[in-house]
C-alpha cells in the first residue's frame, strides 16, 4: 500500500497488498513481525487506512492472540498450584522437601515463563500503537489476547475452586481413600488424608494467583497501549506549533 | 537366538540388587541435586525457545514435559517407593 499525490492535487492512495498482509500469521511472532512491517511503514509517512485491514484479518489476529494467551494461560493454570505447594513446602521439589531460592524462582519460572515472555512480546507489540492501520492491526490481536487471559482464568478459577469446595471434600476424600483402604496401610490413609486436607488451600490460593497474574497480563499492553498513545498526541500537537510558526 | 537374549541380559553379569541399585543412583544423579537442577533448566529454556522462537508446539510441549518430569520425579518416585 502506498500513498501518492497525482497531478490533479487529490490525493490517490493506491492499496497494494504486501506479502505481510495476505500471509496469515500462524504465531505470535510472525503477527508481530506484520505489526512491525506495517509499523515502519506508517512511521516513514506511508498512508495507510484502517479500512485496508479487512474483517477476514481482523479474525485471523484475533485468533492468533486468543490463542496464544489461552494455551499458554492454561499451562500457568496447571502448574500454579505445584508451584505454591512447592513454597508450602507440600511438594517436594528436585527431591527435596526443603526447597531452596532457586527451585522456588523455577518452580514460579516453570509455572508463569511463558506468560512473562507473552506478556514481554505483547508488550512490544502494542509500543508501536502509532498510525491508524497498525493501531487496527494491534487492537484486534491485543483483543484476542485479553479474551483469551479472561477465558481462561474463569475456566481456572471455577475449576480450582469445583476441586477444592466440590471435588475434595473431606467426606469425599474419605470416601475415595475407603475405596483404596483395603491395599494400602493405615499410616499411608491418613498421610494421604492429612496432605490432601493441607493441600485443599493451596487451590483457592492458586485461583486467586491466577486472576492477580491474569489482571498484570491484560495491563501490562493496555497501559503501554495508553502510553504511546498519549505520546503520540503530544507529538502531533508539538508537530503542529512548529509548523505554524 | 536364545544365546543373543543371554547376553544382552545385564542380570547375567550383576546380580539383582545391584542392576536396581544402579538404576536407582541413576535416578537420583539425574533427578536431584545439582544434575536434576541443570536438567531442568536446560528443559525449561528449549521449551521457550522452541515455543516462542521457532514456533513449534510440539517440541515446546516435549521439553516443558520433561522440564517438570524432572522437577517433579523424584518426589513421585519416593512416593512410589523407587528411589
Amino acid at each position: 500500500m502506498s500513498g501518492k499525490n497525482s497531478g490533479s492535487g487529490t490525493s490517490d492512495i493506491i492499496p497494494v497488498q504486501s506479502m505481510a498482509a495476505e500471509t496469515r500469521p500462524k504465531g505470535l511472532i510472525e503477527a508481530i513481525s506484520n505489526i512491525e512491517y506495517y509499523h515502519a511503514q506508517e512511521k516513514r509517512g506511508a498512508i495507510l487506512s484502517a479500512g485496508f485491514f479487512t474483517l477476514k484479518q481482523k479474525i485471523e489476529y484475533f485468533e492468533v492472540g486468543f490463542r496464544g494467551a489461552f494455551v499458554s494461560g492454561l499451562i500457568t493454570a496447571m502448574i500454579t498450584p505445584l508451584a505454591i505447594a512447592v513454597v508450602e513446602r507440600l511438594i517436594p521439589v528436585f527431591g527435596s522437601s526443603s526447597p531452596s531460592t532457586f527451585d522456588k524462582v523455577f518452580v514460579f519460572m516453570l509455572a508463569f515463563g511463558f506468560w512473562l515472555g507473552y506478556a514481554c512480546f505483547i508488550a512490544r507489540a502494542a509500543s508501536m500503537y502509532i498510525g491508524p492501520y497498525t493501531r487496527s492491526m494491534i487492537r484486534n490481536f491485543v483483543g484476542g489476547v485479553i479474551t483469551g487471559a479472561f477465558g481462561k482464568m474463569l475456566i481456572a478459577f471455577i475449576f480450582l475452586h469445583f476441586l477444592c469446595l466440590v471435588v475434595l471434600t473431606e467426606n469425599h476424600v474419605i470416601r475415595l481413600l475407603l475405596i483404596f483402604g483395603k491395599h494400602i496401610r493405615t499410616e499411608t490413609f491418613i498421610a494421604i488424608y492429612r496432605w490432601l486436607k493441607e493441600f485443599r488451600p493451596v487451590l483457592i490460593m492458586a485461583s486467586y494467583l491466577i486472576v492477580l497474574t491474569t489482571s498484570v497480563f491484560v495491563a501490562l499492553p493496555l497501559i503501554t497501549m495508553r502510553f504511546v498513545s498519549i505520546r503520540n498526541k503530544r507529538l502531533e500537537r508539538i508537530k503542529a506549533i512548529v509548523e505554524n510558526r | 537366538m536364545e544365546d543373543l537374549f543371554q547376553r544382552i541380559n545385564p542380570l547375567r553379569y550383576i546380580t539383582g540388587p545391584d542392576y536396581a541399585s544402579l538404576w536407582r543412583s541413576m535416578f537420583a544423579t539425574v533427578l536431584q541435586g545439582f544434575w536434576g537442577r541443570l536438567l531442568a533448566g536446560s528443559f525449561l529454556f528449549l521449551s521457550f525457545w522452541f515455543g516462542v522462537r521457532r514456533r513449534n508446539f510440539a517440541m515446546a510441549t516435549l521439553f516443558f514435559g520433561l522440564a517438570l518430569l524432572v522437577t517433579f520425579g523424584a518426589p513421585l518416585l519416593i512416593f512410589l517407593g523407587l528411589l
